[in-house]
């Protein structure tokens, strides 16, 4: 299959969740669009050296988030607000919002400042918890130990379910 | 998964797409783009080298004394040695070879190195030396100017030696990094 092939099929697959993994790592408009363009242009470029040796899937999102974090990495400097741990989250002021309910979009850009707080690793595997990937898929994508990347998943639910779930902190 | 993580996973894959989309012709166009626009920067670069080598070996013929002479050929050196790095620091494209982990550990490596390994140190010991040979040798060619020169050596010095530690500094913070992800590595 050809470079061009390969870019539009993994392109139309997964065209939406690198949407989303833009989104979540840059908050700018601008800058998103930015690294969206540099994530489609690395796996085009990737391709040259793609010999199936793992699924599309793990490829695409590996490059994806190597980018991704590497344009963390290198705009690090200029933002004020520490990256955290998932352990330091319930450190985190969870918004204060007290409305009855939030709607969708609130919700959503909330998670989204959730997830920009974290550091690049366990970004990534929130991200690609939220995106449907099992333990197993994220530990193959991250390189993180499978007993570890289940441990950071117990933790997200956790945190998922005190933070926006029905009855969340976010939702009285 | 919980009934509540089932709704924010939900939420979250049903975000709406902006529907960015580039053709294959796009991409083609725009590495096109890209790759002469990195060529052109290490082009540049090398000018900058080759106008400084230029200048310090005519320099030599022109008006020399021992010490200018010193310390034109070290920074004739140092220009060469920055060519050198342009070289090296070429582009390289991210690979689907490589997890998220080694990938962080070896920009994280990269970044250390820079403010703080045998890069930094090289880069110290053979960029600030030439200039400050060569205006030794200036003052002493040229004693009219030898306040300016004392001035302009002092304030290079001090700004030499105040990048150490805040270097120093940078490199102990990515290595705190570095230390985080072997720890995740080798857990479990």
């Amino acid at each position: 299959m050809s470079q061009d092939a390969l870019y539009d099929e993994a392109a139309g697959i997964f065209g939406a969740a690198l949407e989303r993994l833009a989104g979540s790592y840059e908050a700018d408009r601008d800058k998103r669009r930015d690294l969206l363009q540099d994530i489609h242009l690395a796996i085009w470029r990737s391709f040259e050296g793609f010999a199936g040796h793992c699924s599309l899937r793990t490829w695409v999102y590996r490059v994806a988030h190597n980018v991704a974090a590497s344009h963390v990495v290198r705009h690090r400097r200029a933002r004020s607000r520490p990256l955290v741990n998932l352990d330091d989250v319930d450190d985190l002021p969870a918004g204060g919002d007290s409305e009855a309910a939030l709607d969708h979009q609130q919700s959503l850009g909330r998670l989204r400042e959730f997830i920009q707080q974290l550091n690049p690793l366990e970004r990534q595997v929130i991200l690609l918890y939220l995106e449907g990937t099992d333990a197993a898929g994220i530990a193959e994508i991250t390189g993180i130990s499978p007993g570890n990347v289940a441990t950071k998943i117990h933790r997200i639910k956790k945190i998922l379910a005190g933070r926006f779930g029905k009855g969340g902190r976010n939702d009285r | 998964m919980t009934d509540d993580n089932k709704d924010v996973v939900t939420l979250w894959q049903a975000q709406g797409s902006g529907g960015f989309h580039m053709s294959t012709e796009e991409i083609h166009h725009r590495l096109e783009t890209m790759n002469r626009k990195l060529r052109r920067r290490t082009l540049d670069g090398y000018l900058v080298c080759a106008v400084l080598i230029a200048f310090f070996i005519g320099w030599m013929f022109v008006e020399t004394n021992a010490l200018q002479t010193v310390g034109s050929i070290l920074t004739i050196i140092a220009a060469g040695y920055l060519a050198w790095q342009l070289r090296q620091n070429r582009f390289r494209p991210v690979t689907g070879d490589v997890t998220l982990l080694q990938h962080l550990r070896g920009e994280l490596v990269r970044q250390r190195d820079f403010h703080g390994g045998a890069l930094f140190w090289r880069r110290m010991i053979l960029l600030a030396p030439g200039p400050l040979v060569f205006s030794a040798g200036f003052a002493q060619a040229h004693p009219e100017v030898m306040r300016i020169m004392r001035f302009e050596t002092i304030s290079f010095i001090v700004i030499a030696l105040s990048a150490i530690p805040l270097n120093l500094w940078m490199a102990r913070r990515y290595q705190r990094q570095i230390d985080e992800l072997t720890r995740l590595q080798e857990e479990h």
